[in-house]
C-alpha cells in the first residue's frame, strides 16, 4: 500500500510533488498505524483528485489574470473555487483518481499487496501504468540490454554465454579489478560530518565520512580512475586500478536510480568492497557508505590512528584476560550486540544525511535529484550483515535487504531475542565456513565439541528465522571448498596480482557470482524486474552454488 | 478601506484548524494532524492530503511558513511550520467573525422563543 500511495503522489502536479512528496511519505510512516494505509491512501487520492481538478484551474486563472489572484485564492472556500471549474479537469482528474482506485482494489483483492506484485505493474507497463507519464516511473527501461544479470534475459539457456561473459569481462588488465557488468560509469563524492546521533560504540571520535558512488557519464579516453589502495594492500604499498572517477558528471537524463547502503565487516573500509559496489552502479544504483576512521582495524596514511573498538573485540577473544570461555564468549556477544546498534544507526544516519544533501541545492550534488528514495536497500558483509538485517527490521523505508555472511550465535542478528526480525524481502550470501585446527582451538580454550555446537545451533536458528520472514528470503552458498569470508572483499584478488598476474582465479569468479546474485536480487526488489536466476529452476551459471528459497508469509 | 485579513476570509474548517493548531507552537505535518484531532476531541481529523492541500494555500498566500525548528534525531523529511505574523492577524480576524456570527446566532435563537405570557 506504501508504493501505491507513493504511485499516487507521483501523480500529483508537479509543484506539489516536489514541495510535499518527502513530507507526506513521511506522515504516511508515522499515522499508518493509527489511521490505517488504506484510510491514508484514499485521502491521497481526494488530494490527487483536488489538485489535479481544482488547484491547476486556479492556478491557470492566476496565471491569466494576476489582478484576479487573490480575489480567487485568498478565500478559502471551495464555492469560489468551483465556478471557473472546466468539464475536462473533472474527467482527467476523475480518470486518474478511478484508475488508481482499481489499482489499490486489484492490491487488496490479491490478498498480498506485495510490492513485487506492485513493482511488476511498473515493469510491464499496463493500462494503470500508462495512465501515467512515463518520466514519472521510476527504473522501467534502463540498461537492460547491456546488464548481463539473468533477470534481463529470456531464454535461460543463455547461462554458459553469461559466465563466459562474466568471467571473460572481469579480465581486462593484471592491476585492474573486475570490470563492472552494467552500462553506467561510475563516479564518487564524499561528504564530512560530526555527529552525536550515533549510539556509543567504542567509538571516541565522532567524524564521519560519508561515501556516495553514483552513476556517471565517465568517457574513459579522458577520466582518470582512481587507484585504490585499501587495507591489507597497503603493507606493499599496491595500488589497484578501479573504474571509479572523483567528481564525475552524473549520467545523462533525468531518470533517478534506487539507493543502496552499505556496512562493511568490522574493520574494513568501504575501498575493499570496490567491486561489488562498482558493479551496483554500473547497473543504475546510488551507493552510499558511512565511516568512521575508529572503527577500522588498519591505519589511514594521511590520519594514522589506533582502531579502539577493534582492539576492545581482538582483546575479548583472548582467554588469558577472561579467564573461562563463559565471559570470552558473553563479551564477544556484548561487543557484538554494541557493534550491530552502532552500525545499524549508521546506515540510518548515511540514509538521512543522503536525504539532505540530495535535496539541498547549495551543496550540488552530483546526484541531487537523481536519487529514487522510494527504492531503497542495503548490504552488509560479516558484522555488517547483522546490522542491515537489523536496521531493516527498525526501518520500514527499506524495501530489500542483503546480508553477506553475517554470523551470530543467535542467528540473523547478534541481538538475542530480537524485537522483530525485518518484514523485507532478504538475501542471505554465505561461504564456507573455516573451521578452526586445534591448535587454534587450544589457543582460545574452546573445545571442539562446544565449537561444533555454536556453529550448528546458529544455523539452525538463522534457517528459523529466515524461513518466518513475512517479505520472504533466498539463501544462497557459493560452496567451493577454497572459498572464505575474504572473498566478499576484493582481499583475495589483489593480493594474488602479483607480478603481472591478473590474480586468482577462483577469487574472481567468486566476485562475479556475489555481483549476479545481489544485482539480480536488487533489481527484482528495487526495480521490479523478473528474476528467474532466483524464482525459478534455471541452471546457475556457477558451479557449486546451492539456492534455498523461503517464500514470503 | 477593508483590512488586509479580510480578503483572506471565511476560512475553510481546514485552514481553521490549521492555523489553530499552529496558534500554540510550531509542529511538523503529523503533529499538525494530532493537534487538531486532540483539539477537536477526535471529531475533526486531517488526512495528509487534506493536510498539505491547504498548507500549500496557506505557505503561498503568507499565512504560515516554514520553520528553522527541528528535533535531535528527528526524521530529515519533517518540515516545521509557523504561523506568520500576517496568518497570526488572519487567525485573530476569523475568530472575531465567528464570535459575531455566534453572538448574532444567538441573538437570533432568543428571538424565536416563545414569549412568556
Amino acid at each position: 500500500m506504501r508504493r501505491l500511495y507513493w504511485l499516487i503522489l507521483r501523480a500529483h502536479p508537479r509543484a506539489f510533488r516536489e514541495r510535499f512528496e518527502a513530507e507526506m511519505l513521511c506522515v504516511f510512516d508515522d499515522a499508518v498505524r493509527t489511521e490505517g494505509s488504506f484510510c491514508l491512501t484514499v485521502d491521497c487520492m481526494l488530494s490527487l483528485l483536488r489538485q489535479r481538478v481544482f488547484r491547476l484551474q486556479a492556478a491557470s486563472n492566476t496565471a491569466q489574470n494576476p489582478a484576479d489572484g487573490p480575489d480567487i485564492l485568498g478565500s478559502f472556500s471551495i464555492a469560489h473555487q468551483l465556478s471557473p471549474l472546466k468539464i475536462s479537469r473533472v474527467i482527467l482528474g476523475g480518470a486518474i483518481s478511478f484508475n488508481l482506485f482499481i489499482i489499490a482494489c486489484t492490491l487488496i483483492g490479491g490478498g498480498r499487496a506485495h510490492s513485487v506484485q506492485h513493482q511488476q505493474i511498473y515493469a510491464t507497463g499496463n493500462r494503470a501504468a500508462h495512465a501515467l507519464s512515463p518520466s514519472d516511473l521510476v527504473g522501467v527501461s534502463d540498461e537492460c540490454a547491456a546488464a548481463i544479470t539473468m533477470g534481463c534475459l529470456s531464454q535461460p539457456s543463455d547461462t554458459a554465454d553469461i559466465r563466459e561473459k562474466v568471467i571473460r569481462g572481469s579480465q581486462s588488465r593484471p592491476d585492474e579489478l573486475p570490470f563492472p557488468s552494467g552500462r553506467f560509469g561510475i563516479g564518487q563524492v564524499s561528504y564530512s560530518a560530526v555527529t552525536s546521533e550515533i549510539p556509543p560504540s567504542g567509538v571516541a571520535n565522532p567524524e564521519f565520512k560519508l561515501l556516495v558512488w553514483y552513476p556517471a557519464a565517465v568517457n574513459f579516453d579522458t577520466s582518470v580512475p582512481v587507484d585504490n589502495v585499501w587495507g591489507f594492500s597497503k603493507s606493499t604499498g599496491k595500488f589497484v586500478q578501479t573504474h571509479t572517477v572523483l567528481n564525475a558528471a552524473p549520467a545523462h537524463g533525468d531518470s533517478r536510480f534506487p539507493l543502496i547502503l552499505f556496512s562493511p565487516a568490522g574493520g574494513n573500509e568501504s575501498a575493499a568492497y570496490f567491486s561489488q559496489i562498482e558493479n551496483l552502479v554500473s547497473h543504475g544504483y546510488i551507493v552510499a557508505s558511512l565511516e568512521n576512521p575508529e572503527t577500522l582495524n588498519v591505519i589511514s596514511f594521511q590520519e594514522p590512528r589506533l582502531a579502539v573498538f577493534e582492539a576492545d573485540m581482538r582483546r575479548a577473544f583472548i582467554y588469558s584476560v577472561n579467564k573461562n570461555m563463559e565471559a570470552v564468549l558473553a563479551r564477544a556477544a556484548s561487543l557484538s550486540q554494541t557493534r550491530e546498534k552502532a552500525e545499524s544507526a549508521k546506515l540510518r544516519y548515511a540514509f538521512n544525511q543522503m536525504i539532505l544533501i540530495a535535496t539541498d541545492r547549495s551543496q550540488r550534488a552530483p546526484f541531487a535529484g537523481r536519487v529514487d528514495f522510494e527504492h531503497v536497500g542495503a548490504f552488509g558483509h560479516g558484522s555488517g550483515g547483522n546490522a542491515v538485517t537489523q536496521f531493516c527490521a527498525s526501518d520500514v523505508r527499506i524495501s530489500a535487504c542483503v546480508d553477506e555472511d553475517g554470523w551470530a550465535p543467535d542467528g540473523l542478528l547478534a541481538e538475542a531475542n530480537p524485537p522483530q526480525l525485518p518484514r523485507q524481502a532478504l538475501l542471505r550470501i554465505d561461504m564456507p565456513l573455516k573451521w578452526p585446527d586445534e591448535a587454534e582451538l587450544t589457543y582460545a580454550h574452546l573445545p571442539r565439541d562446544r565449537f561444533t555446537r555454536l556453529i550448528e545451533a546458529s544455523a539452525m536458528t538463522a534457517d528459523s528465522q529466515l524461513r518466518s520472514l513475512t517479505g520472504g528470503a533466498y539463501h544462497i552458498s557459493l560452496l567451493a571448498p577454497d572459498l572464505n569470508d575474504k572473498n566478499f572483499t576484493d582481499g583475495p584478488l589483489v593480493w594474488s596480482m602479483k607480478d603481472g598476474r591478473v590474480g586468482d582465479q577462483g577469487a574472481r569468479t567468486a566476485l562475479a557470482a556475489i555481483n549476479l546474485y545481489s544485482t539480480t536480487f536488487f533489481d527484482k526488489y528495487l526495480k521490479g524486474r523478473s528474476a528467474p536466476l532466483l524464482d525459478s529452476n534455471t541452471d546457475s551459471p556457477f558451479s557449486n552454488v546451492r539456492i534455498k528459497r523461503y517464500s514470503a508469509q | 478601506m477593508k483590512p488586509l485579513t479580510s480578503q483572506f476570509l471565511p476560512l475553510s474548517p481546514a485552514a481553521l484548524h490549521i492555523l489553530l493548531a499552529l496558534a500554540g507552537e510550531d509542529r511538523h505535518g503529523y503533529g499538525i494532524m494530532r493537534e487538531v484531532e486532540r483539539q477537536s476531541d477526535g471529531q475533526y481529523r486531517l488526512g495528509p492530503g487534506t493536510l498539505y492541500d491547504n498548507l500549500q494555500r496557506l505557505l503561498d498566500k503568507g499565512l504560515v511558513a516554514e520553520s528553522a525548528k527541528a528535533a535531535a534525531g528527528d526524521d530529515p523529511r519533517r518540515r516545521y511550520y509557523r504561523l506568520t505574523n500576517l496568518g497570526r492577524q488572519v487567525l485573530a480576524a476569523e475568530i472575531a467573525r465567528l464570535e459575531d456570527m455566534f453572538r448574532e446566532a444567538k441573538l437570533g435563537l432568543q428571538g424565536t422563543k416563545p414569549r412568556s405570557t
